[in-house]
Formats: C-alpha cells, structure tokens, sequence
C-alpha cells in the first residue's frame, strides 16, 4: 500500500481523514482531491492503491470516481467515507464496487480499526444495509442466476448482521472462523458486484434504491 | 315558452327577410313592362323619355310622354307626378287620391295587349306610338336603387336578428329587432313603388304607401323604446311600450284619415318620433356621463351618435324637406342606406365595447348564420336557374350540378360545420390535471374555462350559481351549470357548440364525468400537499426537539469530549430523521441493531468487553421518534459513563418488551456509582428526566459485584406507547441537552 487518493470537500474533514489513513498505514503517500475533476486527474495520472471517497461533491457523484478507479484498477480498495451513511447511497456505492465504507461521525480510533479491516478484506456491512440486502434477495426470490442467489448461510451471516452483530460476533454465533464470516460478506458483494455502468444502474432500480421505506 | 338556440333564431329571421325580399322582386318583375326610362325634363314639368328597350326599343329619345292609352281608349294623362319616387311628397289627400286613381289608370292601360304611347317631340309635333307590352318585367330592368333598398331592409333584419337570437328575453334585444323589421318593411314597399316604370294599381298604394309609414315608424317605436330603457331605464317600464300604443294610434287616425292634414298623418309622426329620439339620446348621454363605468359611455357613444347620424340623416334628408314643402335632397332609395350607418354603429360598440354583453363570440354566430343563408340561397339560385333558364342542354346543368355545384357546396358546409372535435372527457385527462395542479388561482380558472370552452364549445363561460351540486340543465338548454369544484367556483356555460344547439342530457353526464375526474385530481392533489405538509412539519419539529438543542448542548459544553458526544448524537439523529421518511416511527428491533452496532464498537474501541446476548428478535414494536431518541441518549450515556467514569471492564446490555413497555438493562462491574461525581450525577438527571417526560421510570443501583468493585446497574423501563404525555417538553429537552 503506497499511494492512497482522499476525495473529500471539506478541508477540515480532508485532514483528519488523512490522519486516519496514516494511522492505519504509516508509509502512505497521499494525494487529496477537492472536487470530481480532481480526482478524475489523479486517476488519469496513476490510479492509487487506497481512496477514501466522499459521495457528495459539489461538482458530482463520488460513485462516478468509484466506478472508475474499478474499471481502471480493480484490485484497488475504494472505501466510501460518508456523512448521512443512509442505506440508499451505502447500498449504491457497494453495488458500484466499493469495497467498504466509513462513517465519518465515528472515532478516529474506530475509523482507523474499521479502514484496516477493510483493508485486509474483512468487509464491514451495517444493520440497516444489511437489512436491506436481506429484503432485496427475498424480494426477488428465486433467480434465474443461480451466482446471484444468496445460500443459506449467507442469508445467516446477513441476519445476525442486521442485527448488529460484528463479524467476530457473527462468528463467534454461527460458530465459524471470523474469516469465514468475512468470506460470506465478500460473496454478498460479488452477487451485488458488477462492471459496468449500465449494469450498476440496472441494479440499482432491482434493488429497490428508489424505494424510500426500509425493508 | 321554447327555448331556441340562437343560430336557429337568427336563420328563421334571416330567411323572413329573404322571403320578403323575394316577394318584392316578384312583385316588382310581375308588371307589364315597356322599356321606358322616364325622367323629369329641365323645368320639372314634363316627362322625358330617357332610354327605351324592349318593346319600345323604336321610340327615340326626348320624346315627351304625355299620356297613355290602352284597349278600352281611356287616355291617362302621364305628369311629373306620375313618376314620383316617393308618393308621401304629395301635399295633400285630395293630390293623394287623384295620384292614385291615374296610377290605377295607367297601371290597366298597362295590362292591355296593345298601349298607344301619346309623344310629343321637342318642336311640338305630337305622335301617338302603339306597343305591345311584355307581361313580365326584366330583372335585369331593376334600378341599382332597387337593390340598394331591399339589401338595407335585409340588413336591418339580419342584424336585429344577430342580437336578438341571443337574448330573446331581453327588452332592449327585442327592440333592436323591432327597428330590424320595420327598416325591412319600410325600404321593401319603398323599393317596390319606388322602382315602377310608369304605374301600379291602385291597391298596391293603398296596402304599400301605408307599409312604409309603418315599417318607418316600427323602426321609430324600436329605437325609441330602445333608448328608453338601454342603458339606463328611463320612466317607468310600461313607457317603452306605451309609447307604441301611442305611435299605432297615430297610425290609426292617419290611415282613417281622422288625422285631417296629410303632412301630419304623414311626415310629422316620423319627425315627432325622430325628436323624441334625440331627446332620449341625450338623456341618455347625461345619465352615462354620471357613471363611472366608461366602457358603457364609450359604447353609448358609438351607438348613440351612430342611430341619430343615420336616422336623423334620413329624416333631415327626406322627411323633414316633404314636411316643409320642399323638394327632397337626395333620393329616397339611396338615403335609406344611412339606416346601414346605425346599424354599423351598433357592430362597432358590440366588438369594442361589448355593448348588450355581446363579445367577439357574437360575431362568431353571425358568421355561421350568414353562411348558413347563403346556403339557402345558393340552393335556391341553383333551382331557379334549372327550371326557368329551360337550359339548352340537360347535361351541361346535371354536369354542373354534379362536378362544380355539389362539390362547392360541401366544401362551404364543412367550413361551416366545423368543429372542434365532440372530444370525449378522457381525451382531456391531461388538461383536466393540468387544471387540477395549477397553484395559482386565476390561471386555474382561467384554464378551467379554457378546458368547459374546448370541450362543450358554449358562446361564451359565465359565473354560476353557487349553490348547485351537480351539473344541470338550465332555460331549458340554454345553460349547462358546472358546480363549484372548491377553489374553483361554479360557472355556466351557454349555447352549446358556438350557439348551434341547446345543451343536451349528454352533455349533462360529460360535465358530470369531468366534475368527478377534477374533484378527484384536487383532492388527491390535496392530500398529497397535506401529506408533504405533514412531514415538513414533522421534519421541522424533529430538527427542532433533536437537533437544535442538541448542537445548543455541543456548544454550551465546556468538555471537548463531551461536544463530540454531542455532535455525534445530533449526526446519527439526523440520520434518523432523514431516513425515516415515511414510516410513523422507528421498529424496536432496527433501532437495538442499530445501537448494537455502534455500541459495542466503541466499548471494543475502549479495550471493554461486551455482553449482549441477542435475545429474542424485537422487530414489529414500533417506537415513537421521541422514544427512539430517548433510548438513544440513555444508552450512550450508560455506556460513557461506563467508559469515562467506572473504569469497568466488561459491560452487560440487554432488552426485552413486556406488557406494552420496553425494557432495557446496562451493567458494568467499575468502580460504582458516585453521587458525588459531579459530571456523572448531572448525566443520570438527564436520564431521568427524560425517561419519566415519556412516563417511565429509571433506576440506577449497584450491580452487586462485592466491595471495591460494586459496579452500576440502570434499569429502564419505557412505555412503548406514551399514554396520556404530551409532547410538550422542550425545557427537558433542553436541560437533558447539556
């Protein structure tokens, strides 16, 4: 991990953010990005290893950076930072690739534990999205696509997560390997993953992020 | 009585019209005919042949005609008087009688086969000529005076009719009819004796000479009852109508001759009634003057000056020198165009001034009727033209007919008959929500009637009668009532399809699908708005309990980490209170994973282990805002205190619900609770102030885990619905806050 990319408006936030990633992983070299242009710059430029990357731009969508950084580099770890965290955009910015977010009213403590987490590949999926996933999949019901069905474990692993269970947790519940438990969470992204745009936004209207209620 | 739209009103008057005037030209082609034009030599006392055609082709010009003579030798004397345009110029009764007789003379000596024309040449040579007669005169033979007089007494009707037909009821509308009819049968029997080549018979004076004072003075009962009651009402009401009776009275002793002076039975009544309507004009006028609503002045003004430049024209022309004694000025037939001049005055005031609350939708129907009669007319010429042109080839008029005539016709109806479409409601859906959506006021109604015009195509839209419910019928068809659709206030429409027919039950039950289908529209549109109201006050008093007087809290706290507690709380408030858009509250079950999430975390953070057993699934319980945020607060003042305060190193949570309250425990095993601690015993009041605001209780005690380390245990127990407890605490929001 070398290079890290913060896109993130508010300057004040941009600093602690980097302080968070340093923290994490104190050789990183990083470049901060005010705005959608910017960031379009330093991906056309070389696309980092790590990005921090806040939805709400003043000139855009940080989902548009997102998709690009995974088209371009997709071994990269993009992880959303958010503010209202609210499970539409949380549930977006997975279907569009990310592989976690931050909510940036925690702790700098927790924020660095969870951004290593992430980091080392142990997803972290909240209750609400959680939840939302489960009604997704239920919802939809038997898919054509038997890749894009959930099995009956992962349906467990996403229960006892939309209960507020963390992943050690879950393990320690289902009596599993927190790994294990990680290794669920990573196949429920790859059944919401995809590539493209088209399909992103395909995917979007299947998963009901329209719907404003909860499920 | 019947009601009858208008368009059938104006084309039954129109074709009375029409058939006045055919029976004039029948009348005037119906005489024997010589081929004479006569005219008055230099010194007005000889009659000098002019022009000949016809059967007296051969006669020269300026020959005197000095009698005429027919089979049975009677020679009737020809005088300046014989060819009189206007027989009312006479003096008196006995130059009446004896007008009339030599008429009726020559007029027999006329229907002989044979007339001896007695000539007498410039140089007084006399000679008498025979000729045979044609029994018919020519129509081409007809002066342009003819025309002109007969077309003024068709105006008249079609524009009496015009106004009329669309008010029936009204007093001034049915007295511009009334000057219509008596224009008509004024200049119709002044056209027919003034345009006799040399005479007629004695009855067609005798029932003709009459007709003209009658229809002259029918025009002058009509304008003067006119201006007595438009626009002001002048006198008493029955005054507009006795003062008809007055006018047939005097008829009566003219005709009777009681009236024994032949200027008074004669010119003076028309004079007199031309006074008069000067007067009333100009009572009128100082009674406008007085009202401030200048349209009416302005369009009183038109047609005011209009009926006395016309009619005072022609009396001041004609009537008034035959009073006097004096020659007329111009010709009788060419002044009764001045007539058209009130006529045009009452056009001008309709299209600027609206005058008779007629509109530009008025001239709509005129233009339909007059289209309409030229229908007629052209069926009419077209049977005419085919029996008596005996034509020299069947085929050439059945071609005609078929490949010019039919084709021309059609085309001219369909222009006619267009219309908008008889558009069924639901083709109109779009415009009907359109109407339903429109926010400001004015524009919906005015894009209200818009819609009631494209869809029923009445003349005109008008307020309505408020208190109707349901669309109705009204005059028998005349109106169609729409009811209020609140905002939108009732309206009527009337004369369906621009004046061509009466509103129907049909139209009835369109109105009433279209009523129901905007009725719907507002109300859903209302909802929806009370809907978005609802939350936006909602929101407000959820940023208001939560948000404001938590960030109050953050930045009254003089402890650092306290305001990032604070602003964190306000985040996660605000979090919820954008989320939870539409549900009523929270579920009980969401919000415990929620906490679980964010709780444990930060008591890992802390190197604290945690104790939450997952328990039975509590989702279905659903928990007001207000108890969401207060189960919120507590726990995470448990759980700081828990960290900040009793150095404990394994802390126990857990929930359930039991009999309608939500019950939930924190335990730790730290140093205990100190009421003494200042900051923490602020903390705990806080709890309890805003566990007991939403009717529950709390209880703080140790957890009994032995001396020196006795821990803390705070049990709370919330009603999961608030019994009874206003949501009237904003002071124990505030107090919680810091």
């Amino acid at each position: 991990m070398k290079r890290a990319l913060i896109l993130e408006d508010v300057q004040e936030t941009r600093i602690w953010l980097g302080e968070i990633a340093l923290r994490a992983f104190p050789d990183l070299q990083i470049t901060e990005a005010a705005t959608i242009a910017a960031a379009h710059g330093v991906l056309d430029r070389e696309p980092p290893e790590l990005a921090l990357i806040d939805l709400g731009l003043p000139d855009g969508s940080g989902l548009e950076i997102l998709r690009k950084l995974k088209t371009k580099s997709p071994t990269s770890i993009a992880v959303v930072t958010t503010i209202m965290g609210d499970d539409v955009s949380v549930v977006s910015a997975l279907s569009a690739g990310a592989d976690g977010y931050l909510q940036k009213d925690q702790t700098q403590d927790q924020m660095v534990s969870q951004l290593r987490q992430i980091s080392h590949g142990i997803p972290a999926l909240s209750p609400a999205v959680a939840r939302r996933i489960m009604g997704h999949f239920s919802r939809t019901g038997p898919v054509a696509n038997d890749d894009g069905k959930l099995t009956d474990r992962e349906t467990d692993v996403l229960a006892l997560i939309s209960r507020g269970l963390r992943n050690a947790e879950v393990a320690r519940e289902l009596g599993l390997a927190e790994s294990t438990v990680a290794g669920y969470i990573k196949t429920i992204y790859r059944k919401l993953g995809i590539s493209s745009r088209a399909e992103a936004s395909w995917h979007a209207t299947r998963l009901g992020l329209s719907e404003n209620h909860r499920t | 009585m019947r009601v009858y739209a208008p368009v059938r009103i104006f084309v039954v008057v129109g074709l009375a019209g029409l058939a006045l005037a055919v029976v004039a030209v029948l009348l005037v082609t119906r005489q024997p005919w010589l081929g004479l034009d006569l005219r008055l030599d230099d010194t007005g006392e000889a009659v000098l042949i002019e022009r000949s055609e016809g059967p007296a082709v051969l006669i020269s010009e300026w020959y005197r005609l000095e009698a005429v003579e027919g089979d049975l030798g009677f020679r009737v004397p020809v005088r300046p008087t014989t060819i009189i345009e206007e027989p009312d110029q006479l003096s008196d009764f006995a130059t009446l009688d004896q007008f009339r007789a030599e008429q009726d003379g020559i007029a027999a000596a006329m229907r002989s086969s044979l007339v001896t024309l007695h000539l007498a040449a410039p140089g007084g040579v006399t000679r008498a000529v025979t000729v045979r007669p044609e029994p018919t005169r020519p129509i081409g033979d007809l002066p342009a005076m003819f025309w002109v007089q007969i077309i003024v007494g068709f105006a008249g009707m079609l524009i009496g009719g015009w106004v009329w037909s669309l008010s029936p009821g009204k007093r001034p509308q049915a007295f511009i009819m009334l000057t219509g009819v008596g224009l008509a049968i004024s200049s119709t029997a002044a056209a027919i004796y003034s345009s006799r080549e040399l005479a007629l018979p004695a009855l067609y004076f005798q029932l003709l000479g009459p007709a003209n004072l009658i229809g002259s003075m029918t025009f002058g009962a009509g304008v003067i009852g006119l201006f007595l009651s438009y626009p002001a009402r002048l006198g008493p009401r029955w005054l507009a109508t006795a003062q008809i009776g007055v006018i047939a009275l005097w008829l009566v002793g003219s005709f009777t001759r009681a009236i024994p002076v032949y200027t008074f039975a004669y010119q003076l009544p028309i004079a007199t009634a031309m006074l008069v309507l000067v007067i009333l004009v100009a009572l009128q006028f100082r009674r406008a003057r007085k009202d401030k609503d200048l349209p009416a002045r302005a369009a009183l003004r038109i047609f005011g000056l209009s009926v006395l430049l016309g009619a005072g024209g022609f009396v001041g022309l004609v009537t008034v020198p035959q009073l006097l004694g004096l020659e007329a000025q111009v010709s009788q037939g060419y002044a009764f165009t001045l007539f058209l001049i009130c006529y045009l005055g009452l056009a001008l005031a309709v299209r600027r001034h609206r005058i008779f609350n007629l509109d530009q939708w008025a001239f709509r129907i005129l233009y339909f009727a007059v289209g309409a009669l030229f229908l007629v007319c052209l069926d009419a010429a077209l049977i005419y033209g085919l029996s008596i042109e005996r034509a020299p080839a069947l085929g050439i008029a059945l071609f005609t007919v078929a490949f010019l005539y039919l084709p021309f016709r059609d085309a001219v109806a369909r222009r006619l008959a267009r219309r908008r479409g008889q558009a069924r409601v639901e083709s109109f859906f779009k415009d009907i929500s359109t109407v339903a959506l429109t926010k400001d006021s004015q524009t919906q109604a005015q894009l209200w009637d818009e819609l009631l015009l494209a869809l029923f195509q009445p003349l005109y839209v008008e307020a309505g009668p408020s208190a109707v419910q349901h669309p109705q019928l009204d005059g028998e068809g005349v109106f169609l009532i729409i009811p209020a659709v609140p905002p939108l206030t009732a309206r009527q429409l009337k004369w369906a399809s621009n004046g061509r027919r009466l509103f129907s039950d049909a139209d009835v039950q369109k109105a009433d699908e279209l009523v129901d289908i905007l009725a719907q529209l507002i109300e859903s549109r209302k909802a929806y708005e009370t809907g978005a109201a609802e939350e936006r006050s909602r929101i407000a008093r959820d940023i208001h309990d939560n948000i404001g007087i938590q960030l109050l809290g953050a930045l009254h706290s003089q402890d650092p980490r306290r305001k990032d507690v604070l602003i964190r709380e306000t985040l996660a408030d605000l979090r919820e209170i954008i989320d939870n858009q539409t549900g009523p509250g929270l579920d009980l079950g969401n919000l415990i994973a929620d906490l679980r999430l964010e709780l444990s975390e930060i008591l890992e953070a802390a190197g604290i282990d945690v104790d939450w057993p997952l328990g039975a699934n509590l989702t279905g319980y659903n928990l007001t805002p207000r108890i969401a945020h207060t189960m919120r607060s507590v726990l995470r003042e448990c759980v700081n205190n828990a960290i900040r305060h009793a150095g404990a190193q394994k802390v126990g949570i857990g929930f359930d619900v039991q009999q309608g309250l939500v019950r939930f425990r924190v335990s730790d095993d730290g140093r205990g609770f100190d009421p003494e601690a200042e900051a923490m015993g602020q903390g705990v009041r806080n709890m309890k102030v805003r566990v007991s605001a939403l009717g529950g209780q709390i209880n703080v005690r140790p957890a009994g885990f032995g001396a020196g380390r006795p821990g803390t245990m705070v049990l709370v127990e919330l009603p999961l619905m608030r019994h009874g407890v206003e949501d009237n605490g904003d002071d124990d929001m505030m107090e919680a806050a810091q």
